[in-house]
């Protein structure tokens, strides 16, 4: 298992932060499945809103599938002009699930962020454990013999940080509006205990039915998730040694 | 960023880890937060509904030195 070690406490991001720093729902939506990967042409004119033989050359550029920054940039001014904001609306978040939220490349909308998107706008499958599954396996990449390149949604990543910082968050909804300006300095070992603690919560997934390891599916692959040990994140205390199922790591990638 | 935790650090022997290199892939959000700015009071309600705190998130200023070192305290259990 995988967490931040600072001193003597372990910190993880989890899936109710991140769902409470992105505000999407939870109860009652389930995951993102990583199904149904190829991308037809119908669903793509849909959501653009543009003739299949004007997608059909952007959609794939140099090999690869998905559409570059630059050409979502230019057809949303245009709808921004036209003031056609619905269509405006949806590409601009189809062009934030791509760069913001799942990027691969630099300015480069990739065919796996497009495919989490369909996801979420049709079958409502929620993309938080996708976002928090490609953030595990960023860090996970990290090693300290090479130089290692981590591709994942970054601003969640420092919100989740800098919220721990900001004490007026503890209890309020969302720590995005907070925290936006906000810039880290040096802090001593007590501020970091202190601003430990976020979000209070009666109910956390740590378990899949009777698994105790959660499976996240993200769009670069799947691991398990398990965030027993930190417990004392959320106000409870750790009752136990966790037991060595608890912290055998799945990745599959 | 750094943290004050160097007298724990040393007292534990063997415990000195080697600095991870990182880089990170910083994507420039400056096109999209123009873009963003055209949406109107109604349209960010609308938006907001549909996609949750995006247009938020997309405001924050990351440090990416703040990311690098919390890298650095990442641990296998």
């Amino acid at each position: 298992m995988r967490c931040f070690t600072f001193c003597d406490f372990q910190l993880v991001p989890t899936f109710e932060e991140y769902a409470q720093i992105l505000d999407m729902p939870i109860d009652k939506v389930i995951p993102y499945q990583h199904l149904d990967q190829y991308i037809s042409m119908s669903t793509l004119v849909a959501i653009m809103r543009l003739p299949a033989t004007d997608l059909e050359d952007s959609f794939i550029c140099e090999d690869r599938k998905g559409f570059s920054l630059s050409f979502l940039a230019e057809y949303l001014h245009q709808l921004g002009e036209e003031k056609d904001w619905e269509v405006f609306m949806d590409v601009f978040a189809l062009a934030l699930f791509g760069i913001m939220l799942f990027p691969k490349t630099e300015r480069f909308v990739d065919n796996a962020a497009i495919s989490v998107y369909i996801a979420y706008t049709t079958r409502r499958e929620s993309p938080v454990t996708a976002i928090l599954a490609d953030t595990y396996l960023a860090l996970n990449s990290c090693n300290p013999k090479k130089k290692t390149r981590m591709t994942c949604c970054l601003p969640t990543l420092f919100v989740w940080l800098a919220s721990r910082f900001e004490k007026r968050v503890f209890g309020i909804k969302c720590p995005v509006e907070s925290v936006k300006q906000q810039r880290l300095g040096v802090k001593s070992k007590d501020e970091w205990s202190q601003y430990m603690a976020w979000q209070q919560r009666s109910q956390l997934v740590y378990q899949c039915a009777k698994f105790l390891n959660v499976p996240l599916i993200g769009t670069k692959g799947c691991l398990n998730y398990n965030p027993v040990l930190t417990q004392r994140q959320f106000g409870y205390p750790i009752t136990g040694a966790p037991t060595s199922c608890c912290r055998t790591s799945f990745i599959s990638i | 960023m750094e943290f004050n935790m160097e007298p724990e650090r040393t007292r534990e022997a063997g415990n000195t880890k080697k600095k991870m290199r990182v880089k990170v892939l910083e994507n420039d959000l400056a096109d999209l937060r123009e873009l963003g700015q055209k949406l109107r009071e109604v349209q960010r309600t609308i938006f907001k509904n549909r996609y949750g705190n995006l247009l938020e998130l997309l405001e924050v200023n990351v440090q990416i030195h703040a990311i690098t070192a919390l890298v650095q305290y990442m641990t296998i259990h």
